[in-house]
């Protein structure tokens, strides 16, 4: 019965945590202010570490799935990837930081498709065909859960932490007046720089085992849709918090999946929902999930103080 | 050998095309400070009304056609910018939220135009261009006759907007609105009705452009109007902040430097004009043509 479970949602599962990590990511540069739409060009660059690394540079065949080998394979590719991202987001990110708003988010999204477009035409990442046949790490999805769920647990201690340090609270500052921050004397540029460093290395972090699931990894990995989408699960979910972007990348990554028995009008209630959202949850389904949680607290206060 | 002259004109039938799209766009985003997503898909939705005009009257003139169709989405498009929009504004939302019920939108729309029309491509039972010569030849210069009336179109269609933004009481109170709703209010500007008629004019042009690329191209299938998307943000920010003017430019602009592409580089075509973006953007971060010192927030 478990196994069946496993088996038929095991993809599910493991598609809804890389969605999540990748709804971190963007959420992380949109704590201070700065709205980011790059993470999915990360993302599709780790994933190409992986293919290349994995199809060229490392023996698979002496790499059972499941083995050690597999493992070590697997971590060299991530701190390469993690390496590649957060220089690639400082080069971008020193120019680009400076520009506030819906700028900030065009120039974000002009990085995307100019990494889109190279991708389709460089040999070593296989042209528009993309590359094929990256090895498996195991022998089903469901066994990726064993790595996904350690990184994404990793990953909310590393954001929490970050949140809560110096660095994380000046952001949220940044965030509600830049111009006040800037009078405290807080480096908005260089704050707002390492959060968007961070940013770019978890989402090529998380391209990496992404790539060895999906087997296959091509150009359409990183687009504009894709930007959009992730872009959708932080402002749905809540942009406020961490957890937002977490709630808003599962229930979009879900609601397609559940929503399969409407069939092709399908799409259509996944936007009706996402107007929805936006029209009726402003600050997110967090928020909305915390403004109920306050609402039903206080009440009991306010009877306890007349009983006084 | 393609002459200097030929690929120019190939650069401004391809400007023509960007101009065009961004027109309704750049009335909603540099005027209002707004990104609608969903102006990709009524693009498409007015290309679908006259195929469906057409399909059911074929001896409608194409005038008459094309202003019913304008007409058509100026409607719908008072109503997206009201659902998706006015509410958010009235709400004090963020202004990224807008984002993604422009987005919500735009996916109803694709949708269910796929689902009523089908995916496969598309094209008019009419041509109403039959009784012109298909391609207009001067000396070594050749264009098409579509791609023609598009440039003339479009550079009239951003003139008269860019002139009435200025200059017509309209626009005065277009952009008062756009600078304080409530300063507005109180001066007596009718903010609700401004915004209806801003929209309106963004979908009637949007409905214009639809119609006219469909003619030039056909209807690839229900996202062509998304796929330009993109493009028209570019040729928007570009141009600059509140600069109509500036987007005519720059649509042309990018028509040519992708035209200029030498042959060996065009499939780096699609970064040109994100590359030229992303340039301008670092260099420039108020457009080409948009005023410097504007405060970006």
């Amino acid at each position: 019965m478990l196994q069946q479970i496993f088996e038929s949602y095991g993809f599910l599962a493991v598609n809804i945590i890389i969605q999540m990590i990748l709804a971190m990511a963007t959420a992380m540069p949109i704590r201070g202010g700065a709205l980011s739409l790059a993470s999915p060009g990360f993302f599709a660059m780790g994933g190409y570490v992986a293919a290349v690394f994995s199809t060229r540079i490392f023996d698979f065949s002496i790499a059972p799935p499941g083995s050690l080998l597999c493992l070590f394979y697997f971590l060299v590719e991530c701190f390469v990837a993690v390496i590649l991202g957060s220089f690639v987001a400082f080069l971008i990110g020193l120019p680009v930081l400076k520009l506030r708003g819906v700028y900030f988010a065009i120039a974000t999204l002009s990085f995307v498709e100019i990494l889109r477009v190279i991708c389709l035409n460089l040999e070593i990442t296989g042209g528009a065909v993309g590359i094929f046949a990256i090895p498996q790490l195991f022998n089903s999805p469901a066994e990726y859960l064993i790595l996904l769920i350690p990184i994404i647990l990793l990953l909310i201690l590393v954001i929490r932490k970050f949140e809560g340090s110096s660095t994380g609270q000046e952001l949220i500052a940044i965030r509600d007046d830049e111009l006040a921050s800037q009078a405290v004397g807080i480096m908005v540029g260089k704050i707002r720089l390492k959060s968007f460093v961070l940013s770019g290395a978890i989402a090529a972090l998380i391209g990496v085992p992404a790539a060895h699931i999906m087997n296959t990894w091509n150009a359409r990995q990183g687009t504009f849709d894709a930007s959009v989408n992730t872009l959708a699960f932080v402002m749905v979910g809540g942009s406020r918090s961490m957890w937002g972007a977490i709630l808003g990348a599962f229930v979009l990554t879900a609601l397609p999946e559940s929503l399969r028995f409407l069939q092709d009008s399908r799409l259509i209630v996944n936007g009706l929902c996402l107007l929805g959202a936006a029209l009726f949850f402003p600050n997110g389904l967090w928020g909305a999930l915390q403004k109920f949680f306050v609402v039903m607290k206080k009440k009991p206060a306010k009877k306890g103080k007349q009983h006084d | 050998m393609t002459s200097l002259l030929q690929i120019l004109a190939n650069g401004l039938a391809l400007g023509s095309v960007y101009a065009l799209f961004a027109s309704g766009y750049t009335l909603i985003f540099s005027v209002l400070g707004i990104i609608n997503f969903a102006h990709g898909a009524l693009m498409t939705l007015g290309a679908y009304a006259a195929l469906t005009i057409w399909n059911t009257k074929p001896d409608l003139g194409f005038v008459f056609v094309l202003l019913l169709t304008m007409l058509f989405c100026a409607l719908v498009n008072i109503g997206i910018g009201r659902v998706a929009f006015q509410t958010l504004r009235k709400k004090g939302a963020e202004n990224w939220v807008s984002l993604v019920s422009g987005l919500g939108v735009g996916l109803v729309l694709v949708n269910g135009i796929q689902i009523i029309f089908g995916a496969e491509s598309r094209s008019f039972p009419v041509d109403p261009l039959a009784h012109f010569p298909p391609l207009l030849i001067w000396g070594e210069v050749r264009m098409r006759t579509i791609q023609f009336f598009l440039m003339v179109i479009s550079i009239f269609v951003l003139t008269l907007l860019s002139i009435c933004v200025k200059y017509s009481s309209w626009g005065r109170k277009l952009r008062a609105v756009a600078e304080n709703e409530t300063a507005a209010t109180l001066v007596g500007i009718p903010v609700a009705r401004t915004l209806d008629s801003a929209f309106a004019i963004a979908g009637a042009l949007a409905g214009l452009a639809g119609v006219l690329l469909a003619l030039n191209f056909g209807i690839p299938g229900p996202y062509f109007g998304m796929t330009y998307g993109l493009k028209g943000l570019a040729v928007v920010v570009l141009g600059g902040m509140g600069q109509i003017g500036g987007t005519c430019v720059a649509g042309f602009l990018l028509g040519m430097a992708e035209a200029f592409l030498p042959a060996d580089l065009s499939a780096y075509r699609d970064a040109v004009s994100f590359a030229l973006l992303f340039a301008v953007l670092v260099v420039r971060p108020q457009g080409l043509f948009g005023r410097s010192g504007h405060q970006k927030v």
